[in-house]
């Protein structure tokens, strides 16, 4: 009962049945009630003309023509006299001559009114219509004839009829089971096939797939479980590749931090400059490992949306000229020149000043990090509703492969030389989040020797954006 | 869907047909001609329905296509 089939299946035939139920009875309807009128016609049509061409009923004659009349018409005829009793009867067991008609309908034919009704004919067992008419002659009333017309005929065919009809409707309801038969089947097989997929994704199979065939709502719904699949099986790995680096970031500096203070717990330095140096070391890492930590609490605090940033309008040429003094150093420490490139427009956006310093300065230490030699140019411009800033350094570049995860947490290109460039490989990450959260965007090009260049992407300030 | 249901189906459409085929034929003399003549025309009458919305759908994939 809980089967789709079952519920698609009864659905559709209840549907079926309340139309079908009532057009028959319609239908039934009307052919009863067409064979009715018409012989209602018929009867009322000769026991009109009969009362009308009818000048004497009390003769011989004239009641042995009815009689020869009823058996070429098939019909059965009754005569009345003046004072309501039966003269003449063609043949209708029920009625007998001599009799008197009832009362109701002899003041009705005596007031000129004529009479009908459903006669059922006991002896026979037959049903007849019957209509009377008064006969008057000079505006007399002399009498009055009745026509009676065998409803059994109809009866029977009516009857034949219904079996017909029940016949019929059996045969379109078989139809009609057959056909629901397939369609909810094939209405139902992909959902339980989904039904099966899912299932298999929760108990951990992310590799399920389904195959798409239609592009209507289950395929849409396919496709969507899909991509369902490949994004848990995306979260997963994500998840496991960060636990698998975020212990091995932990553990590096923890490693460091742990030997050289337990050199010098032991004593083991020969002078006071091997000492320094160990201490030195030892800071480095505590400084990375908090950098690390503070880096990580940032992310998660993104990936919930904790983070709430205090939106006001920042002009970003004032913003990246006042960012630029600090890089500034170490890009000459290294002999790097650093450019900023701005057309006089206004370029302000609307963002939170201490989030738009720290992708700034992220991207920008970066490229130094990475540049050996040459230049870094940073560039300010607007297109259309958008101002864009290009960090283009000529550093060593990015390879190709390299670029599509340049954005994942401790994502490094190279990894062997990580501990040298220092950082907690959580920069662009966090970079991406922040820009992201700015509802702007980030986009990257590097050629190996070449050098790389990070874009980013703001949406304009217009005064009715916070109006 | 399995063969089984398929045939299980296709014998339900069949019966109704031929029980709308029977009651067509019911009034007349009763012949394997007339049956068999009523059947034709209950096969056509099924057929243009289907004639219909299969054209409809090919319209509509050759213009999706397009």
């Amino acid at each position: 009962m809980n089967s789709i089939v079952t519920k698609l299946g009864l659905t559709i035939l209840i549907t079926i049945m309340v139309v079908m139920l009532p057009l028959g009875f319609v239908t039934n309807k009307i052919f009863s009630n067409f064979y009715y009128s018409q012989i209602y016609k018929e009867v009322d049509s000769l026991s009109s003309k009969y009362a009308k061409t009818t000048t004497e009923l009390e003769s011989k004659t004239m009641i042995a023509m009815f009689e020869r009349l009823a058996g070429l018409t098939n019909k059965e005829i009754i005569v009345v006299n003046r004072d309501g009793i039966v003269i003449g009867n063609s043949g209708l067991e029920a009625v007998e001559t001599g009799s008197r008609i009832n009362e109701i309908q002899y003041k009705l034919l005596l007031n000129g009114a004529s009479v009908e009704e459903e006669f059922n004919d006991r002896i026979s067992n037959k049903r007849y219509l019957t209509i009377g008419k008064p006969v008057q002659k000079s505006g007399e009333f002399i009498g009055a004839i009745f026509v009676y017309a065998s409803l059994s005929d109809m009866y029977t065919s009516l009857e034949q009829f219904q079996d017909i009809l029940l016949l019929a409707g059996i045969g379109a309801l078989l139809i009609a089971l057959g056909i629901t038969y397939i369609v909810s089947k094939r209405l139902s097989s992909p959902l339980l096939e989904m039904e099966r997929a899912t299932r298999k994704i929760s108990s951990g199979d992310f590799e399920t797939r389904l195959s798409v065939h239609s592009k209507d709502e289950i395929g849409f719904l396919a496709s969507a479980i899909n991509d369902l699949s490949k994004e848990i099986k995306t979260v997963r790995d994500n998840r496991r590749e960060f636990f698998a680096n975020i212990s091995h970031e932990l553990k590096t500096p923890i490693t460091y931090l742990e030997g050289y203070a337990s050199v010098l717990k032991k004593g083991l330095v020969s002078s006071t400059e091997e000492r320094d140096q160990y201490l030195d070391i030892i800071e480095t890492e505590a400084k990375r490992l908090s950098i690390l930590i503070h880096d990580l609490s940032e992310i998660s605090k993104m990936e919930e949306g904790k983070i709430e940033l205090e939106l006001q309008e920042i002009d970003l040429t004032d913003l990246i000229k006042h960012v630029l003094v600090k890089p500034m150093i170490k890009a000459k420490e290294k002999g790097l020149i650093l450019r900023f490139l701005s057309n006089d427009d206004s370029q302000a956006i609307l963002g939170d000043g201490l989030r738009i310093e720290q992708i700034m300065i992220n991207l920008i230490e970066n490229a130094i990090r990475y540049t050996e030699k040459g230049s870094i140019d940073i560039s300010l411009f607007t297109v259309q509703d958008f101002v864009k800033v290009k960090i283009k350094d000529s550093g060593s570049g990015i390879p190709k492969e390299d670029i599509p995860h340049l954005f994942d947490r401790f994502y490094r290109v190279e990894k062997s030389r990580s501990r040298q460039y220092g950082g907690s490989g959580l920069g662009l990450s966090i970079v991406k989040n922040l820009v992201e959260l700015h509802g702007g965007t980030i986009s990257v090009s590097s050629k190996v020797g070449e050098g790389t260049v990070f874009e980013l992407s703001f949406p304009r300030y217009k005064d009715e954006v916070i109006k | 869907m399995k063969r089984m249901e398929y045939i299980f189906a296709t014998v339900l459409i069949l019966f109704g047909i031929g029980c709308l085929a029977m009651s067509g034929s019911m009034m007349v003399e009763p012949s394997l001609y007339s049956f068999l003549g009523v059947l034709t025309q209950i096969c056509l009458w099924l057929l243009f329905p289907l004639i219909i919305i299969g054209t409809v759908y090919l319209v509509k994939k050759w213009r999706n296509k397009k």
